[in-house]
């Protein structure tokens, strides 16, 4: 009855002074990471304390193989028993995912195999709630025993350290996906108050609560009245063209707020979590926006099973191979729905082709987005809004319900793009596209113009303290005024 | 940090300095329509007569003609407690569960989603703004929905003092208090032509999907209760428009299987609340008052051949 302990809600922000009251009050650095402990597993018991069980059971697993492989690290001729180790994760790991999010999927897929060959199969399946978050976590964990395995992170000396990164609630439930090397060293020592930090911090929050609440809330609601029936098309092409980029704009802003939220609450407790989107929509190729969509889990992807197959170093057919699994794993990671696998391997085509064709940027998301100037300043709009229009395609298939309807709309937006008579059908919707198309344009206004900055708000730092407070209060009542009855969960929740 | 400290503070005393004025800019409407628990709380407590009480949603609400069961002469004073679904279950079994005498009866039929959903939007703040004394009703649950729901309830504020402001007016809303009779039925829609809405269906997940468990833990609760102070209690249905419940058909069948495992007897099946289209006043599951008559007379009719046994 009971939902989480939601970024958006009255209770997070009760908890999140307690917490940091408690955090900035505790002494040392196991006081800090003891009440970070306790916090995140009370965060995370908020959804169902059964799951606290189940993180602690993994944490628990991944710190003792990790420490033996770490003891074994000196002995050459104990690299059987640390490959040994190190694949007792992998399968723990995989197996707890493969377990609570997967069983029932392959079950059902193989049934309707064998349903189709005119077996008639009475399979069981498990019907288990998916634990939220455990597609994040797990990944962390199982990042972190490879690491010690590569020798690129050290294993911890601390339980409490190691199960505070793992549990650290800001980015528990829907990443960043972090990496040891760069959360586990900050758990290790004591955290000094950052003025400047806990500033932008709030600001980065402040700018996440907005864009889910103003923008993704609201364009879900109008993008779940286009896609909302199973396996059917009951809207005009134009109207499910303009839900599409609906979509995009909403997955975007509920994904890269909660990120936004995530990031600026570490930095209230003096923790730099790495940045998880760098303005993706301005991609210039779809392998740019790969860079530059939901970070931590590209560069887990490419870390842990892109450059191990072989990437881009061996021919062709091996690239080809690379970005196939990868992609198509990515896929799968998001849920377990062909449509996911779909999305994933049509995304894994897109990169392929943007590297063979020579139309890879090779843009990392650090790197300047170029501004638009003169006649390279169109090439450079047309390159993307060409990559937009290409990741829109693909978001069809991630939003549809299944792929018939996901086959059906992309047909229906094709045949009925030239009909003046299905353009008409978006008068239907004219009172919610003239209330948030201008929000919508002013959004991607403030975006472009921040695109230097680590997100929307970052730039006001600069501004006089009277303005700032005046823009904040603005973004603060605005927002409330716009909440939604009946606000959607994250969208990244549900992996 | 101390320099942070006070800077939040005092941004803080800001935004606080603005609520007082949202606040003030929508004061306690004594006519909105969850002022209405005021007269139903004050009903149930005033009768010295045993009574019969209904418990439900607002679709108890406008779904119940109480005069059907006054006219069948079953020697019980009726109070109809229905009055939001977006209360929850917990809290509408707790607001009459406490106050149970020897003699009650009661008649519990929530909104199906309320089997497997808790409280909504801010519904339970508003009840609260104009009953203080319902708090005793908050379970473990519901205070932390309240909590969640905080920011919703202070959004509704915004909207209603902006609108004042902006129109000098309130929003129009025939949902009011007034609409209530005496026996705590909505009458303000009676004789009224329906509304040509679109029905508030959103397609519910299969059973498999759903834990009844927490819902059915709460009604176990409340069937101890209406035994050891000797009141007797009997589960109803919420009506449900035909084509909803064809296209739920396996969920009300496994609902209806776990609802009859308990202590509470039922007093209609679930096929029994199922209405057209026609029958109902709005987008919700709100009866018209001809089809709530219909409906009490069978209610009525069942109710005094149990009670006669």
């Amino acid at each position: 009855m009971v939902v989480g302990l939601t970024f958006t809600t009255l209770t997070f922000v009760l908890f999140l002074v307690l917490v940091f009251a408690a955090h900035w009050s505790a002494r040392g650095r196991v006081g800090q990471n003891l009440v970070v402990l306790v916090a995140s597993y009370a965060f995370y018991g908020w959804w169902d304390a059964r799951f606290c069980w189940l993180l602690l059971g993994s944490s628990l697993l991944d710190f003792v193989v990790a420490r033996a492989i770490g003891r074994a690290d000196a002995r050459p001729e104990l690299a059987g028993r640390r490959r040994a180790l190190v694949g007792i994760s992998v399968v723990a790991n995989l197996g707890l995912l493969g377990l609570f999010k997967y069983f029932d999927f392959f079950v059902d897929s193989f049934a309707v195999v064998l349903t189709s060959l005119g077996v008639e199969a009475n399979l069981p399946t498990l019907r288990l709630i998916l634990p939220v978050g455990i597609s994040f976590y797990t990944f962390q964990t199982l990042g972190y025993t490879i690491d010690v395995y590569r020798g690129d992170a050290k294993p911890s000396a601390s339980l409490l350290d190691y199960l505070a990164y793992v549990s650290f609630f800001p980015q528990l439930v829907a990443g960043p996906i972090e990496r040891a090397r760069n959360l586990l060293p900050q758990l290790e020592r004591a955290r000094q108050f950052d003025e400047v930090e806990a500033r932008e911090g709030g600001r980065q929050i402040l700018w996440g609560f907005a864009k889910k609440i103003i923008l993704a809330d609201h364009l879900g609601s109008f993008v779940e009245l286009i896609y909302a029936t199973s396996g059917t098309v009951h809207a005009s092409g134009p109207v499910l063209a303009v839900a599409t980029v609906g979509f995009a704009l909403q997955i975007y802003c509920d994904f890269s707020a909660y990120s936004d939220i995530a990031v600026g609450t570490a930095k209230l407790f003096g923790v730099r979590l790495m940045r998880n989107f760098a303005y993706p929509y301005f991609s210039r190729s779809v392998d740019e926006f790969w860079r530059r969509w939901h970070i931590s889990l590209s560069t887990w992807f490419r870390d842990y099973v892109y450059v191990p197959l072989g990437g881009s170093q061996h021919g062709p057919s091996r690239l080809w191979l690379s970005l196939m699994v990868t992609f198509t794993l990515s896929g799968l990671w998001h849920g377990a729905n062909w449509t996911f696998v779909i999305w994933g391997a049509l995304n894994g085509l897109l990169v392929g082709l943007a590297i063979r064709l020579g139309r890879s940027t090779r843009t990392g998301p650090s790197d300047p987005i170029p501004a638009l100037r003169g006649w390279l300043g169109l090439r450079t709009l047309g390159q993307m809004v060409a990559t937009f229009t290409l990741i829109c395609v693909t978001w069809v298939f991630f939003r549809a319900s299944d792929l018939a309807q996901a086959l059906g709309i992309l047909a229906r937006i094709v045949v009925d793009l030239p009909r003046a008579d299905a353009w008409a059908e978006l008068a239907h919707h004219q009172e919610f596209l003239a209330a948030f198309g201008p929000l919508v344009l002013a959004f991607v206004v403030v975006e472009w113009r921040s695109r230097a900055e680590l997100h929307g708000l970052a730039h006001v730092a600069r501004w006089p303290r009277a303005l700032r407070w005046l823009v904040y209060t603005t973004i603060l009542w605005t927002t409330i005024y716009l909440m939604p009855d009946d606000p959607g969960a994250f969208i990244y929740f549900q992996f | 940090m101390r320099r942070f400290l006070a800077q939040l503070l005092a941004f803080v005393a800001i935004q606080a300095g603005i609520l007082a004025l949202v606040w003030q800019g929508c004061p306690r409407d004594a006519n909105h329509y969850m002022a209405a628990t005021l007269d139903k709380h004050a009903r149930l407590a005033a009768l010295d007569s045993a009574r019969l009480i209904f418990v439900g949603g607002s679709s108890m609400g406008f779904g119940l003609d109480s005069r059907a069961f006054v006219e069948r002469d079953l020697e019980l004073a009726p109070v109809n407690m229905g009055l939001s679904a977006q209360l929850g279950l917990d809290f509408m079994l707790a607001e009459v569960g406490g106050g149970l005498r020897a003699g009650d009866v009661v008649v519990v039929a929530p909104e199906t989603q309320l089997f497997w959903t808790g409280s909504t939007n801010d519904a339970l703040w508003a009840v609260l703004e104009y009953r203080p004394a319902s708090v005793g009703c908050l379970s473990a649950t519901n205070a932390r929905e309240l909590s969640d729901q905080g920011l919703h309830f202070l959004a509704r504020k915004l909207r209603c003092a902006l609108h004042r402001v902006a129109l000098d007016d309130e929003l129009a809303n025939e949902y009011r208090r007034d609409g209530f009779d005496e026996l705590g039925d909505f009458v303000g829609h009676r004789g009224q032509p329906r509304k040509l809405e679109a029905p508030a269906d959103r397609p519910w997940p299969r059973p498999a999907e759903l834990d009844f468990e927490p819902a059915l833990a709460s009604l176990r609760e409340f069937a101890d209760t209406c035994a050891r102070v000797h009141a007797r209690c009997y589960l109803a249905w919420c009506p449900t428009r035909r084509q909803r419940f064809e296209a739920s058909r396996e969920l009300f069948a496994a609902l209806e299987g776990r609802l009859r495992e308990l202590e509470l007897p039922m007093i209609e099946s679930a096929s029994e609340a199922v209405f057209v289209d026609e029958d109902f006043y709005d987008r919700g599951p709100h009866l018209t008052g001809a089809a709530a008559a219909r409906r009490s007379e069978r209610l009525a009719e069942r109710l005094a051949s149990l009670l006669s046994r």
